[in-house]
């Protein structure tokens, strides 16, 4: 495997639009429904868990960037094959791979959850996911830049959702927030822990950096849409736990659409609805980016083409997506998956950073010993 | 190539997938509007509800059908049996529950609406003094249409803020949160018409007792905001330099309107329970029953000053009498959570602490006009 990269330039992307890729992966489906497990924890001071779960992404996207910038232009793969050597490279290399894919399954099946919940108990599990995964698939199709287009789209398209929360304010209370800090330490950090299955997707970064233009202004833009996520989350969750009372909040599956549920227009008295089917905005970006991710995972392991293997992988996926599972099952997956998440993307890039480090010391060494043998 | 293949999936997709989700012509639709839930001798529950006749040609707009089982869901798979629509509660405006359910517990009826995601969070409750089916069944030849008499009737006095908002939202909030009670307005069938009577004080989700459309009144004012109000107001002529006269009524009756207010609750001591609720009102005064000289200025003090002490008095009383009931329709429990650190304060914890509370109420009142004359 080649350790750098060299896209052609036709293939390249904006480094503005990470903005948009950084915060189009993050909303998906944790979004929905996040107000609860965080509740659960850290109870009414859960606004103060999300900024600390910000901060840490913030943190950890500082130190993603720094481990891309040591090399010239290349990707996590490349770099853990560089680092850790043909066979645990390429071991852990799959690993992530894999990962890219059960965020893709974790994705469908939430969203397919709540579809059959609140809009059409009738319809089939497979249909859909055919439909999403077909989807997909059309999209990757037009290359990375077609798909980060999808992003960009879907976070201009989708904004306008936001002010749909001046309707729950109506009903806040503000009294609910107080008194503030009433919460343990730990219970807050605990509660920032949950955080993990609703803000991981920036880790895509890894992917995605060979392919952005000026790489001086990567971690600024990457921060920027760090930080828009951040604000976007602590705000739903401000008014969530303004609008619901304790209790009710606990036993909200998906808080974010119960807020929606009060809003009623003239012409459209459910609002709901149109949020819901509007989520396929928000999720297709995710499911697009961990697929090419995986992708490019995989070509870069066996250095295929990736228009074939997106084939493999979508049918393999779509017939993962088959074998029925009931919502107690998929709260299971969920909370395996973000457990799992949590040490790939919030620890495993802090020993990386290290081993990457500690690399290039050695490297150096061996240059500067090399230069004064040839003197 | 692999563009017309594209092309030629999508235009299969969208032919195969419309058929797949389940039709909902609207004429084949039974929209409910209105439920009413009663408990029959036998502990089942009796379930009417009115539909919404689409076709222009029947004879009434609405279509009621009743139907009794254990649950409110099986009476409605149940009424299915007896309707030529299939029933939907998508459009379900109003739910009405006779004194004995509420009296027995409503949240589990109340918590299969929030748990039917057709059902909207803007559902208005109410109780009903009596049997809901025979409010939904008496004949009126001025509306025909019984459930949007009632839903317009709702709605229309918790705009008005004639009576607090009791949404399904604001009733299934108060019932979790742990400080707080619900509250119903209470509806009454009276004469072919259907009258608000109050509201239905409950304690955690069992009704205790009812206070009147006066009462409730205050209770809005304690909870909410005014904006713009009104009420009538009696209170003791004595003290008035009044014209003498044999006709007049003992009592000196006033009407106040466009009332605006502000609430405020604070916790004074958290060892004797004690709050402070000070409520500040400004507002026009609409009517007055008998001659007193309003360009005087220390005439409208002392009106000022009596109404102040009849508001404060009546305040008082309604505490009282929701105290006694055990229901906490105010939130007092809600500024002792927010006001004391680690209250770890429960539904039963509250409801134990609450008749030891005490309440000193300082109500600040201010005619701000007189109409366009003096």
């Amino acid at each position: 495997m080649k350790v750098h990269i060299e896209p052609k330039p036709q293939n390249m992307v904006n480094t503005f639009l990470l903005i948009f890729v950084i915060h189009s992966m993050q909303v998906g489906v944790g979004i929905q429904g996040f107000q609860r497990i965080i509740y659960l924890e850290a109870r009414h001071d859960a606004w103060i868990s999300v900024i600390l779960g910000g901060v840490a992404t913030a943190i950890i996207g500082f130190i993603m960037v720094k481990t891309l910038s040591v090399y010239e232009n290349s990707d996590l793969y490349g770099i853990q094959y560089d680092v850790l050597g043909k066979w645990l490279g390429n071991m852990i290399n799959v690993l992530f791979v894999l990962y890219f894919l059960g965020g893709f399954h974790v994705i469908v099946r939430n969203y397919i959850e709540v579809i059959q919940a609140w809009v059409f108990p009738e319809v089939p599990t497979w249909l859909l996911s055919l439909t999403l995964v077909y989807l997909v698939y059309y999209g990757l199709n037009g290359g990375l830049r077609t798909v980060v287009g999808v992003s960009f789209f879907s976070v201009v398209l989708s904004l306008w959702l936001v002010m749909l929360l001046a309707y729950p304010i109506q009903f806040a209370n503000w009294d609910y927030l107080f008194p503030i800090f009433e919460a343990k330490i730990t219970e807050i950090l605990r509660g920032a822990k949950q955080m993990t299955f609703t803000v991981i997707g920036f880790e895509i970064i890894y992917v995605i950096y060979p392919f952005l233009k000026e790489k001086d202004r990567v971690h600024r833009h990457m921060q920027y849409g760090l930080a828009f996520t951040t604000i976007l989350y602590l705000a739903i969750m401000v008014v969530s736990l303004a609008y619901f009372s304790g209790g009710q909040l606990e036993r909200t599956i998906w808080g974010t659409l119960s807020l929606f549920k009060i809003v009623r227009f003239p012409f459209i008295e459910r609002f709901e609805y149109v949020a819901i089917t509007f989520w396929v905005l928000l999720i297709l970006p995710n499911l697009m980016l961990y697929m090419w991710a995986a992708t490019r995972g995989i070509s870069r392991i066996f250095n295929k083409k990736e228009q074939k293997i997106s084939w493999i992988l979508l049918t393999f996926i779509f017939l993962t997506l088959l074998y029925p599972l009931t919502r107690v099952q998929i709260n299971m997956f969920n909370d395996y998956f973000a457990k799992g998440a949590l040490y790939i993307v919030f620890v495993y890039p802090l020993l990386l950073f290290g081993a990457v480090l500690i690399k290039k010391k050695f490297s150096r060494k061996k240059d500067e010993a090399n230069a004064q043998t040839n003197e | 190539m692999r563009k017309q293949m594209n092309k030629l999936l999508i235009a299969m997709l969208v032919i195969t997938l419309s058929g797949c989700a389940e039709q909902k012509t609207l004429e084949k639709m039974g929209l409910l509007t209105t439920v009413g839930y009663d408990l029959t001798d036998d502990k089942q529950i009796l379930a009417t509800m009115v539909l919404l006749q689409i076709d222009p040609e029947a004879a009434q707009s609405s279509l009621i059908l009743s139907a009794k089982s254990a649950t409110s869901k099986g009476a409605r798979n149940e009424a299915d049996l007896k309707s030529p629509k299939k029933l939907q509660s998508g459009q379900l405006r109003v739910a009405l529950f006779s004194e004995e359910v509420v009296q027995a517990g409503l949240i589990n009826l109340a918590d299969t609406l929030a748990r039917d995601p057709s059902i909207s969070d803007l559902t208005y409750l109410a109780v009903v003094e009596g049997s809901t089916n025979k409010l939904l069944n008496q004949k009126n030849e001025q509306f025909s249409d019984i459930s949007q008499l009632i839903y317009k009737e709702l709605d229309q006095n918790i705009k008005g803020e004639k009576i607090p908002s009791s949404t399904l939202q604001e009733v299934l909030h108060d019932f979790y949160a742990p400080g707080i009670d619900p509250i119903l307005p209470t509806l009454k069938s009276d004469g072919g018409i259907v009258k608000i009577t109050g509201m239905a004080l409950i304690k955690k989700d069992k009704m205790v007792g009812k206070i009147n459309a006066k009462e409730a009144f205050y209770l809005k004012l304690i909870n909410d905001r005014y904006q713009a109000g009104a009420i009538e107001l009696e209170i003791d002529n004595e003290g008035f330099d009044l014209l003498e006269s044999p006709e007049a009524p003992v009592k000196l009756a006033v009407v106040l309107d466009t009332i605006h207010s502000k609430s405020d609750m604070n916790l004074l001591s958290k060892e004797n329970l004690n709050f402070e609720l000070k409520v500040k009102l400004q507002s026009r005064l609409l009517e007055i029953n008998q001659a007193l000289d309003l360009k005087n200025p220390e005439y409208l003090e002392q009106l000022e000053k009596k109404l102040e002490e009849k508001i404060t008095s009546d305040i008082e009383n309604l505490i009282k009498k929701a105290r006694e009931s055990g229901a906490d329709p105010f939130g007092f429990g809600e500024i002792y959570r927010k006001s004391v650190r680690k209250a770890n304060l429960t539904p039963e914890k509250w409801h134990s602490m609450y008749p030891e509370s005490k309440v000193d109420v300082k109500i600040e009142f201010e005619v701000m006009r007189t109409g366009v004359v003096e």
